[in-house]
């Protein structure tokens, strides 16, 4: 999946859901439901990749989705049922999410970990914005974070004198402050996408020896100075001219240590011949 | 008929599908086709509602029969993906309509269709359905006919590159929601 279309993917999957994201509380267990249905429909996919081919695809991704969403609608009405009431039929939507399916499609043509790994990030993304925008409005329309968590009031951040603005928690609101999450979204992505061509842009000149300051090191394979690769190669030049005139002289060492060895063999020798004669 | 044109100016300006209640927003929102094919798929998204609200309410009404209901997500799901997989075999061989599938949203398979079809549980009987279905695809239809005006608008427009794309058609969405939002109780 490119970048690009990415964070598109991602907001058009999350925008369903921004109408209900009106507190943290609603929205954390939408972003955990969203969550688990990408991640787990992506790894089913990518697992049975192999068996599935051409139009059926969409119907295997689709009832794998779905059968999910129930489960995952079947455990939220059951444990936290306040939650539910709150979301309302918004969640049944991830059955047929722009994004569930995509990712599953991807998922098709790619290996575990990587399939994986893409529904992270995807469903990472799509949670971060949905939980931070209802955080936004929460706090615009309450004046409260978090409450609704243990059935309680949650943290008061503005006193009693805060009436609360009415239009952050109907439709409208939820629309323009998604968008403005959106487009922070975007410039995040883009500033990450920048460091990351520009990181790869320095490795090429840096393997191709086009860097006017960085080399790669022949022998251990890191990344230094040109200054400290000569400093290496010079060093490294004395060590070799040392270990072979060492060499050498322990060759010589050795032929007089035998020579020795023979002199005194040969001396022993004789010394027993005159005792026996 | 006096009560049922009622009903779709109520829904078209009062209780828009698409701006009161975010149904079927990222149908209208997915840049991926032309203005043209984008009217013939959301022109097809609407007229489907209808027989797709009064078919779920049979079905609805057959799966409570056999002690099923709580598969209907599943069952509506499935059914939807037969027929985006149908409708997507008919387009395709049809050579002016070719990409008119292409998209992140299906036709079919969407948000704006599950939702018309979830929500005719609190139907009385297929009739009222009906109505509801015709209500629901008028107000898909005129939402998202105004966001695809906003957007063939705001390609010719100077914006900033963090807000290019999707953050402000949502934002104007959002202001037309605003808009919307004033009508809101008026007596129909």
């Amino acid at each position: 999946m490119k970048k690009t279309n990415q964070a598109s993917l991602v907001i058009l999957g999350i925008l369903p859901f921004a109408a209900v994201a009106s507190k943290v509380y609603y929205a954390f267990w939408t972003a955990l439901s969203f969550a688990a249905v990408v991640i787990l429909s992506s790894l089913a996919g990518s697992v049975l990749r192999n068996l599935i081919s051409g139009r059926s695809r969409l119907l295997i991704h689709t009832a794998i989705g779905a059968g999910l969403t129930a489960a995952a609608d079947m455990l939220l009405k059951a444990y936290v049922p306040a939650a539910s009431a709150g979301i309302g039929i918004c969640l049944s939507f991830l059955a047929v999410n722009a994004l569930v399916l995509a990712v599953s499609e991807a998922s098709a043509e790619n290996g575990i970990k990587a399939s994986v790994k893409n529904a992270a990030v995807c469903a990472g993304m799509g949670s971060g914005i949905l939980i931070a925008a209802a955080a936004v409005r929460e706090l615009l329309r309450y004046g409260t974070l978090f409450s609704g968590f243990g059935g309680g009031e949650g943290i008061r951040i503005f006193a009693d004198w805060f009436s609360g603005m009415e239009f952050a928690g109907t439709s409208a609101g939820a629309l323009i402050v998604f968008g403005l999450m959106a487009a922070a979204a975007q410039k995040i992505a883009k500033m990450i996408r920048v460091k990351q061509k520009k990181h790869m842009l320095l490795r090429e000149m840096i393997a191709s020896d086009c860097h006017p300051d960085l080399v790669i090191d022949d022998v251990t394979g890191k990344t230094v100075r040109r200054s400290t690769a000569a400093i290496l190669a010079q060093h490294r030049q004395e060590i070799e001219t040392i270990a072979e005139n060492s060499d050498a002289s322990t060759e010589a060492n050795v032929e007089n240590d035998e020579f020795e060895f023979d002199r005194e063999k040969a001396d022993a020798e004789n010394t027993d011949g005159e005792v026996n004669a | 008929m006096e009560n049922l044109l009622l009903a779709v100016i109520s829904a078209v300006i009062c209780e828009n599908f698409v701006f009161h209640q975010l149904f079927g927003l990222e149908a209208a929102a997915d840049a991926k086709n032309s203005p043209s094919a984008v009217f013939i798929r959301t022109l097809m998204t609407s007229v489907f509602i209808i027989p797709a609200s009064a078919g779920s309410f049979a079905v609805g009404q057959m799966l409570d029969g056999w002690g099923i209901g709580y598969l209907n997500v599943l069952i509506f799901a499935l059914l939807l993906a037969v027929i985006e997989i149908g409708a997507d075999v008919i387009l395709n061989k049809s050579a002016h309509t070719i990409g008119l599938t292409t998209g992140n949203v299906k036709i079919f398979l969407n948000s704006a269709v599950f939702a018309a079809i979830l929500s005719v549980s609190g139907c009385g009987n297929m009739a009222e359905s009906v109505r509801f279905g015709i209500i629901c695809g008028v107000g898909f239809f005129v939402g998202s006919m105004i966001i695809c005006g906003i957007r063939e608008r705001l390609e010719t427009a100077d914006i900033p590159e963090s807000f290019r794309g999707l953050p402000v058609l949502i934002i104007a969405a959002g202001l037309c929601a605003m808009i919307f939002t004033g009508f809101a109780g008026l007596p129909v």
